[in-house]
């Protein structure tokens, strides 16, 4: 019985004294909540990379084989005292640029920002002339003088006043 | 009769379909061409023969799912014995051949519409129309014939099915397709409209005008599509949201940005005659899109979610969207000079002006999508380097064009047609633009520190102020003009301007909507704890108990839920139970989250995971005012369906050119 | 068994299509009615088109969007342009029913044809 509770007792002392040290490595990368909470970590940090068998699906979410080892490695790396830029790092070293969301802008990555914003800079551009070029009849336009409309017969001008009603 | 024979009978029908599509074209083409009315009434019965054809096939394919005839190898890899009907019944759109034979069997349907709407009238679009839907019509038939037949027999009749993916066995995604695919489909006909005016050379707003509410149909259910694979993923993937810019998720968005220019736009050749080759390219733009995204879902090609497998399709789908593509310019490059603008721009400060520019901004909205959607293929082909495109990529570049857009919607309905005056503008734009910074600085105070979020909510707060300034001055307008009371003048303005107003009310739908998905993206938050049975985990006002781990058998599914009690601020008011539901016969997870939906803020609960000693991993979102997003969809189809009703202006100023016409026309016919 | 489903289906198909074919005449008056000129029917659009715009004008100016000088500066425009599409439109039907001896609604002066009984327009009987 004595041995028993003695043994009992030595397992509940590692636990403290393993959980504390655990608690303690993480409480420095978040420093601001009172209950350290290794989950919360991992999930931070996977959220921003991603699974590498499914396509544009968050590491965080995903549930495949490969994203479930990567994210017991991350807690285990979180556990070990790495910090959050470090992993990451480590990631991008081990798996390339497709663990990240979004290419970093350099090299042939360049053109998918620079493609969309082109498409707009250049269609701003043609709109802007083709516009212009719709404008460019002073006669017709509104800052035309108000004399130059000649005024509209009585007859039509009642007939336009009555059709006008009938679409009423 | 035998299993076999029933098999022969459906394949006959498509292979039948397939002949009597391509005859169609001909006859339909040469009754024009050599005057032969007898052609066009042969067509005329030939659509009716297809759309029979096609809803045989649906009947045998619905037929053998129902009552589980395995030996069809479509049916025992989509249907299960223990799959509820529902899903039996959803599960011919849940496959390659099962939806391909669902798109023709829709476009048969519209087919036979546009005959039933258009040839008592004797519309000389609608035998070109016909010979486009048949060109189409024959594409999916021959797919099906080919490629990918959805009557194949097996050797040998197995015991059960592999049944339906469990991911779409949801009600979400029961109707998502459907939607998606009216959608799809439906763009073909204002796009065969099109296509018909350029041969005819009758390019006034004849074709606009007879297929803007098959445009604005096919665009408001390709927005239902969207609103339900929303909700599908919100609650049937259980990630915290709704939009992840999966590949498939794009190829929906896509044709409805390019369909949304064309709405616009077509507004301006109604009213101006102008934009006439504009419209042209966006229709034929969004049709073609729409071909590429039913491409994209059924073929697998961009890996995702939806992908199933890839198959030797894409070769032919790439040459029919090259055969329209390369007919269509060909034929307005025929017509360039009867293209010619009518009218000119009045000024820079008009309305059509800011619709110039909402087409740009949509087009590169567009742009921006589909180039990052397939930027990870190109990259593998010519960087030789394999990278993601995701969700942070199209967040950082569709964010600003989309706040551009919001801004510009506000803009547009303070401006009038034609000729805005700068100062009149100056003066509309003051109270919109005071509430808009009110509310900045009331969020502010709130302690809304997120720039982003912030300067997001600012714009929505100028939209809706605009919008709701429109009505209170149109129906003030109306009060004074036509003396009616408060009680009418309200009803009368949405009744006798139902496009503009139900334009108007779908704008306050996206502006709602907006507001849902700036809180839900910009305001998240979340937590992610393994705790016992009895413990508890707190975010923001909520505490929520994990009292235990049940387990239960639900029909085909073994389901294991977390018992939780939810309390705010310490007082109880709600149990949920977030599952994983195993699906045996498939060999696959699915999560159903647990929501608690208010006005300000849904409870998001997802089960992440369980041990053996009763603990789980709770994973728990906060999702402000995610809510608005459906309500906003909610009244976005309300204003796009009383912008769909019929217009009796519309409908008088129609019977009385017809009359009219009928009258010169009868004389000029004896008069050469 | 099977052979016969299948032919009676082939053939179904062949005498619905092939039915109209076998006797052209019937069909003679499809394609010739309705033709109108080209001319007249851009009339038409335009009137219509130019009418919704004084329409769109009258309640933009009413909902505050258009100054005093614009908004008559604008409605004297469309209504010049009104009434030139109105003159060429009466010029056109005088010209092709001159032969016809044309009728006019005694209440409204829309036109109207020989067999109508009630005006198009209006509903008066003519």
């Amino acid at each position: 019985m004595l041995k028993i509770f003695s043994r009992l007792s030595f397992v509940l002392g590692m636990f403290i004294l393993f959980g504390g040290l655990a608690l303690s490595s993480v409480s420095v990368a978040t420093a601001q909540q009172p209950a350290p909470n290794v989950d919360d970590e991992v999930l931070r940090i996977s959220k921003d990379l991603y699974c590498p068998v499914c396509v544009g699906v968050p590491l965080d979410v995903c549930e495949t084989q490969a994203c479930v080892q990567w994210r017991a490695l991350i807690r285990e790396k979180l556990l070990a005292g790495a910090s959050a830029s470090e992993i990451r790092a480590y990631f991008i070293a081990q798996y390339g640029e497709r663990v990240l969301g979004a290419p970093p802008p350099e090299g042939f990555n360049l053109s998918v920002y620079l493609l969309p914003l082109g498409v707009l800079a250049l269609g701003a551009i043609i709109l802007f002339f083709t516009a212009r070029g719709w404008l460019g009849h002073p006669a017709g336009g509104v800052g035309a003088a108000p004399a130059s409309i000649p005024p509209v017969s009585a007859e039509y001008a009642e007939r336009i006043a009555r059709e006008l009603k009938a679409r009423e | 009769m035998a299993l076999s024979q029933i098999a022969e009978i459906g394949n006959l029908t498509l292979v039948l379909g397939l002949v009597v599509s391509l005859y169609l074209i001909f006859a339909a083409i040469f009754s024009q061409r050599k005057q032969r009315p007898e052609f066009l009434v042969s067509v005329k019965h030939g659509v009716w023969v297809i759309a029979g054809l096609t809803t045989l096939a649906v009947f045998i394919l619905e037929w053998a799912l129902l009552t589980h005839q395995f030996r069809f190898e479509y049916v025992a890899s989509h249907v299960s014995r223990d799959q509820p009907v529902l899903y039996t019944v959803s599960a011919l759109w849940g496959g390659q051949e099962g939806s391909l034979l669902f798109w023709v069997w829709l476009l048969s349907l519209f087919s036979a519409a546009v005959l039933i709407q258009h040839f008592g009238q004797r519309n000389p679009l609608v035998p070109w129309v016909i010979a486009f839907m048949a060109f189409t019509q024959a594409f999916f038939f021959a797919l099906l014939v080919f490629i990918t037949g959805p009557f194949t027999l097996l050797a040998q009749t197995p015991a059960d099915g592999i049944g339906l993916n469990p991911l779409l066995q949801d009600p979400g995604m029961f109707i998502h397709p459907v939607t998606q695919y009216l959608g799809y489909v439906g763009f073909t006909v204002p796009f065969a409209f099109a296509l018909a005016a350029l041969v005819t050379g009758d390019l006034g707003y004849e074709w606009i005008r007879v297929t803007r509410r098959w445009a604005l149909f096919a665009w408001l259910f390709l927005s239902l599509g969207l609103l339900f694979g929303m909700r599908w993923a919100y609650v049937e993937l259980g990630w915290g949201g709704y939009w992840g810019w999966d590949p498939v998720e794009n190829a929906a968005l896509i044709p409805w940005l390019t369909g949304t220019a064309y709405l616009h736009s077509i507004m301006i050749q109604e009213k101006r005659g102008m934009l006439k080759v504009w419209n042209l390219a966006l229709i034929m733009l969004t049709f073609l899109l729409c071909i590429l995204g039913t491409f994209i879902t059924r073929s697998g090609v961009i890996q995702s979610v939806h992908a199933f497998g890839v198959s030797s399709m894409g070769p032919l789908f790439l040459a029919y969207i090259a055969a329209a593509l390369v007919i269509f310019t060909y034929l307005m490059y025929r017509r360039l000079d009867q293209l010619q603008e009518e009218n000119r721009l009045d000024s820079f400060w008009s309305r059509e002006a800011t619709f110039l520019l909402n087409n740009l901004i949509l087009l590169g909205a567009a742009v921006a999508t589909l180039w990052g959607t397939i930027f990870p293929m190109l990259s593998e082909i010519i960087a030789g380097k394999q990278i993601t495109v995701a969700a942070p990529f199209f967040n950082q570049v569709n964010g600003p064009i989309f706040l551009a857009l919001i801004v510009l919607m506000g803009v547009c309905t303070m401006i009038g047609w034609r000729h805005a005056s700068p100062r009149h503008l100056l003066r509309n734009f003051i109270p919109p633009a005071a509430v808009a910074l009110s509310a900045a600085l009331a969020l502010a105070l709130l302690s809304v520190r997120d720039l982003y979020g912030l300067i997001a909510f600012t714009a929505a707060a100028f939209v809706l102020t605009t919008v709701l300034l429109e009505f209170y001055r149109g129906i003030r307008a109306r009060m004074r003009m036509y003396r009616e009371n408060i009680l009418v003048a309200p009803a009368q303005l949405v009744n006798k301007n139902r496009r503009r107003y139900g334009g108007y009310i779908t704008h306050l739908g996206v502006i709602l909507a907006v507001i849902g998905i700036v809180g839900s993206t910009f305001f998240q938050t979340d937590i992610q704890k393994n705790i016992a049975p009895g413990e508890t985990v707190s975010l923001g006002r909520y505490t929520l108990q994990f009292e235990k781990l049940k387990m239960t058998q639900e029909g085909n599914a073994q389901v294991i839920g977390a018992d939780l009690s939810v309390f705010e601020n310490g007082v109880l008011v709600d149990t949920l139970r977030p599952i994983k539901a195993y699906y045996a016969a498939a060999d696959q997870m699915t999560t159903e989250v647990a929501v608690r939906t208010t006005a300000l803020e849904d409870l998001y609960i997802i089960l992440a995971g369980w041990n053996d000693d009763g603990s789980a991993t709770l994973k728990v979102i906060i999702n402000p005012l995610v809510v608005w997003l459906w309500i906003g969809f909610g009244v976005f189809v309300l204003g796009a369906l009383i912008a769909m009703l019929p217009d009796p202006r519309e409908a008088q100023a129609v019977e009385r050119v017809r009359a009219e016409k009928a009258l010169v026309g009868a004389s000029s016919a004896t008069a050469p | 068994m099977e052979i016969f489903v299948i032919l009676a289906l082939v053939l179904a198909v062949i005498l619905i299509i092939g039915y109209p074919l076998v006797n052209p005449a019937r069909y003679r008056d499809l394609i010739e009615r309705g033709r109108t000129s080209a001319r007249y029917n851009d009339l038409c659009d335009a009137r219509e088109n130019i009418f919704e715009a004084l329409r769109d004008l009258q309640f933009e100016y009413a909902t505050g969007k258009l100054s005093t000088a614009d908004y008559q500066q604008l409605d004297a425009r469309y209504q010049t342009q009104a009434a030139d599409v109105l003159r060429q439109i009466d010029a056109l039907q005088a010209q092709t029913q001159n032969a016809r001896g044309r009728r006019d609604c005694p209440r409204c002066h829309a036109a109207a044809s020989a067999s109508d009984k009630f005006c198009a327009q209006c509903g008066a009987k003519i």
